[in-house]
């Protein structure tokens, strides 16, 4: 198994789970001007509207550091992924999520680029207030929207994409495939909120795990389990009512611990690890639009054989990330 | 909750009506109502004189839930005889239109250069006391009724509302707590608003509708409810 594999489990999976923050949308609404902000990454607390239809993109861009030893390196990876949202109701919104995954490396590497496993995401939100718990109600006043809230959130790829698409000299990694063979399922829990009038705190805590599959070479792969604890703030800094805009810095760090992977039921060595991203960016909002940008670095690592994770998570010498939401 | 932005913007962007405050004062058994910006957080005088014979009736409940109109004195500041455990004092300043060069107190028939123009009613009910009939709407027009005992409300804790038009909950209408607006409505016409500070309470909500008699394009209806908590 090629050295990247957690490159392929790592980010496409991030990405998928990350793409269920629809980040900021919620603000779009009654909250646009004064509500609660959003994290760029991180999954949040709010919900769709019911009825209300959330059209995403998100675009990823990781580049990596390089070494002698790696040559040829892993150059970057590019993860854009188009999502659609629906809120059933006002408390539960459904999504779905289509990747599509770039991986290139320097002159004399093998490069990977196509549409990956698609995936489906349900998310109830909750609200703890002084008369107790409650579901998301359809109205929230921007009192309300000062409480905590909560939400709870599960999902879980399905097997579209091509778990055994062959590299340009014919050979199957499963660190740069484009599907898992298997559905691969998620589980989080988030909490947010208002700090002050201008200050929102956004907190996740989620986990991503995968079934062992079989490629068409032999090889029985299960990638590491994904943890991730993250934390966000997002501050009210400039809003002009009359243009119906906001914008927010964010300051968000990213906890991730990853599992080392299994190959044959063993562990594989040059995978698994821990780190921290801190990724500060902007979020602004324009009338039924929002939109995101952040630079993301690992400022922390512990990575379980460091000298030979090139191209893996950790390894970024930073990450470019875009996202763009539409309310309908 | 989309679709709730405009109303809210439409009220940030200063409706003429929350010019001044109007509010019910207590003096001794009875009660002034006075106009100004004692209350408000924009600059002003902190009383307003007005003309009487703009207050278009009082009605009073105590706390058994009896009712009896006021008499309307014609001397401003208005004096209404108390006590009541609940008070609504309706007021109506009339049409008024903005032209390119001034707003006049008259509907715009006859006016050149109209830019808007709108009828004015207000109302302001004041909750001295809570009892079974303060905690129902009096049905008399656009109105705020609180859906729990005010006065035992902590500052910082939210108070449920319920806003409705002649007794009907009423959806998608903004209410401000004091010049701030909080929100609008749900479908049910409830909201909860933070009682953020001690003192008199200033709840508004505010209802355009389109007009029909040439006088002016829209009415514009406004309601404040009021009560002291404790600081």
């Amino acid at each position: 198994m090629n050295k990247r594999i957690l490159l392929g489990a790592g980010l496409v999976l991030g990405l998928a789970q990350a793409a269920l923050a629809h980040h900021g949308v919620a603000g779009v609404g009654v909250a646009a001007l004064q509500g609660p902000g959003a994290p760029i990454e991180s999954a949040a607390s709010s919900v769709l509207p019911e009825g209300g239809v959330l059209a995403y993109l998100k675009v990823d861009e990781a580049r990596f550091r390089k070494y002698d030893w790696a040559a040829p390196n892993a150059d970057y990876a590019r993860f854009t992924m188009l999502g659609l949202g629906y809120g059933v109701t006002p408390w539960f919104s459904a999504y779905v999520f289509v990747p599509h995954n770039t991986k290139v490396e320097e002159s004399g590497g093998l490069d990977s680029r196509g549409w990956a496993d698609m995936s489906l995401m349900g998310q109830v939100g909750f609200r703890y207030d002084q008369d107790g718990w409650r579901l998301t109600p359809a109205n929230e006043s921007l009192d309300d929207l000062e409480d905590w809230h909560f939400s709870v959130f599960a999902g879980a790829t399905v097997p579209t994409g091509s778990a055994n698409h062959r590299l340009a000299d014919g050979s199957i990694d499963a660190g740069k495939s484009l599907g898992f063979g298997k559905p691969a399922w998620s589980l989080g829990i988030t909490a947010s909120k208002m700090l002050s009038e201008t200050l929102t705190l956004s907190l996740e805590a989620s986990t991503f795990r995968f079934q062992p599959y079989t490629y068409d070479n032999g090889e029985r792969v299960q990638f590491g389990a994904e943890n991730r604890l993250n934390g966000a703030l997002a501050w009210r800094a400039l809003t002009l009512p009359e243009q119906r805009f906001r914008l927010d810095p964010v300051l968000e760090l990213q906890y991730l611990t990853l599992g080392r992977d299994r190959v044959e039921g063993v562990g594989e060595r040059g995978t698994g690890g821990r780190m921290l991203y801190v990724m500060p960016g902007v979020r602004a909002y324009w009338h039924n639009a929002s939109f995101a940008l952040g630079v993301k670095k690992p400022v922390w690592t512990d990575l379980n054989e460091s000298s030979t994770q090139q191209g893996a998570e950790g390894k970024e010498k930073y990450r470019l990330v875009f996202s763009a939401s539409l309310m309908f | 909750m989309r679709q709730v932005l405009i109303p809210l913007l439409a009220l940030l962007f200063a409706s003429p009506l929350l010019a001044h405050d109007l509010w019910l004062e207590a003096a001794g058994s009875d009660y002034l109502l006075l106009q100004g910006h004692r209350h408000s957080g924009h600059a002003g005088a902190e009383t307003v004189a007005y003309d009487a014979a703009r207050v278009a009736g009082a009605l009073c409940v105590d706390a058994d839930g009896r009712r009896r109109e006021l008499t309307v004195p014609a001397q401003s500041p208005v004096r209404l005889a108390g006590p009541c455990a609940v008070l609504q004092v309706s007021y109506v300043s009339g049409y008024w239109t903005k032209t390119a060069w001034e707003t006049k107190n008259q509907p715009k028939t006859g006016l050149t250069g109209v830019l808007r123009s709108w009828h004015s009613q207000e109302a302001v009910k004041r909750i001295g006391q809570w009892s079974p009939a303060s905690a129902k709407p009096l049905g008399v027009g656009l109105e705020i009724t609180p859906l729990r005992d005010p006065f035992t409300v902590k500052i910082g804790d939210k108070l449920n509302l319920l806003v409705t038009d002649d007794g009907q909950p009423l959806a998608g209408v903004p209410v401000a707590y004091g010049d701030d607006t909080r929100g609008v409505s749900g479908a049910d016409g409830q909201i909860a608003i933070r009682l953020r500070h001690g003192g008199l309470q200033l709840l508004t909500a505010s209802r355009e509708t389109p007009l029909n008699d040439g006088k002016a394009d829209v009415s514009l209806r406004s309601t404040s409810l009021q009560f002291e908590i404790s600081r």
